[in-house]
């Protein structure tokens, strides 16, 4: 999978809608994903679901691979002012959640969430948007729970508690977490996003979504050499 | 500017030349914006819809006039710049404001407006992506909207006359 980086391609040559993946910080093993696309004055934007109500718009840093959705020049373009529309509708936050059923976007950029304390991770955020558009890239029903999902789980709702979520919330999570609710990880969702014919499920999507996890790694090594490199110039 | 000719029953030349889909004549340096119904001396009744756009070439849309649309544009004016402009709506920034009024509408449960709306949507006056977008941004309440159907017919029928594959353009809304 070819994915763009500062270091082969700009950020102001994005057109239409692409996923960009990042690992924010060296040491944590943690991606995180966001949808890139052109606003209405044709800045390129990032949005993306960083924290508990926190729903961000604002241009991307180096951190991040791109690339194109898998998607024609129509469709990208309407996907594109849904993007707006969701961050105009939902500029209180969206609250951040581990169980995906119950949680989603309406056709007119809501979120919706069946129960309270049901939210979106920053993979199914974007993993919500283009579904709620008819557009579906994971098939919900071929991805299963993972022994391993239960750690990462358990440490967002340390997280969740330690920034002051709400005791139902946390409840809700703990709830999800026990019932073994599904883990989408940033990288899988992306490679379902990019990939030429969606829906796909866990397996399908496995070992590519280990290369693009490489390739995300490699990126953020190489941008912290070349912090290096000019810190050691300067 | 949308130019709406209501054809008398007895004025049956006038009638066959505006029969059919709507047609597009071109008129330069038209500078008002305004809407307003003229009566001409051949009695057939004109309305001139907004367009924003004075001094420029403009299209004039052409439709049979039906009370109908009267009252769409008389409920919700804001379709009047929309059907003016339709067919030029092409990016975020001009498409924006129109999703916005769809999206009042959705979250108001207006959907016989909304409905009222989309049964005067004519596929051929809209732009490639409201081929699309108008059907996905109101696909979640299609059975409240019985002529949600018959944009769908329309659409996929006009994107293949544009030479696209309905079948992807549309994916996931059938």
């Amino acid at each position: 999978m070819e994915m763009k980086s500062v270091f082969d391609s700009s950020f102001k040559d994005v057109e239409g809608v692409c996923v960009a993946i990042s690992r924010p910080h060296k040491r944590l093993s943690q991606q995180h994903i966001g949808l890139l696309y052109l606003d209405g004055d044709a800045s390129v934007q990032l949005l993306h679901l960083a924290w508990h109500h926190e729903l961000r718009k604002e241009p991307p840093s180096d951190k991040y691979l791109w690339q194109n959705i898998s998607l024609d020049e129509d469709n990208m373009t309407h996907l594109a002012v849904i993007c707006e529309l969701i961050y105009e509708t939902n500029k209180s936050g969206v609250p951040y959640g581990l169980c995906v059923e119950g949680a989603g976007f309406a056709k007119d950029g809501a979120f919706l969430a069946e129960e309270n304390g049901a939210g979106l991770t920053c993979a199914t955020f974007v993993m919500q948007i283009l579904h709620s558009q008819g557009f579906m890239i994971v098939d919900i029903n071929a991805w299963k729970h993972r022994k391993s999902d239960k750690v990462w789980q358990r440490q967002i709702v340390q997280n969740l508690q330690l920034g002051g979520a709400s005791q139902q919330h946390i409840d809700y999570q703990l709830k999800k977490i026990q019932e073994g609710a599904a883990r989408f990880k940033p990288e899988e969702v992306a490679v379902a996003a990019v990939m030429p014919d969606p829906p796909y499920g866990a397996e399908e999507v496995k070992a590519p979504a280990a290369r693009l996890r490489n390739l995300v790694i490699d990126h953020a090594n190489s941008l912290a050499t070349r912090l290096t490199v000019t810190t050691d110039i300067c | 500017m949308i130019v709406d000719v209501e054809i008398p029953d007895n004025n049956v030349g006038m009638e066959s030349l505006y029969r059919g889909n709507a047609q597009q004549v071109c008129a330069e340096n038209i500078k008002n914006t305004y809407v307003s119904s003229i009566p001409t001396s051949s009695g057939i009744k004109i309305v001139i819809l907004p367009a924003n756009r004075g001094g420029k070439t403009t299209s004039l849309h052409i439709r049979n006039f039906s009370h109908e649309y009267q009252q769409l544009l008389d409920k919700l004016p804001w379709t009047a710049d929309f059907f003016g402009t339709a067919s030029e709506l092409t990016n975020v920034k001009s498409l924006l404001p129109y999703y916005k009024e769809i999206n009042d509408l959705i979250k108001n449960k207006e959907f016989e407006s909304c409905d009222d709306f989309l049964g005067q949507v004519r596929a051929a006056e809209l732009s490639d992506v409201l081929l699309v977008g108008l059907l996905r941004l109101t696909n979640t309440w299609r059975s409240e909207l019985p002529s949600w159907n018959g944009l769908l017919v329309q659409s996929r029928k006009e994107i293949e006359i544009r030479g696209k594959d309905s079948n992807i353009l549309l994916k996931g809304l059938t």
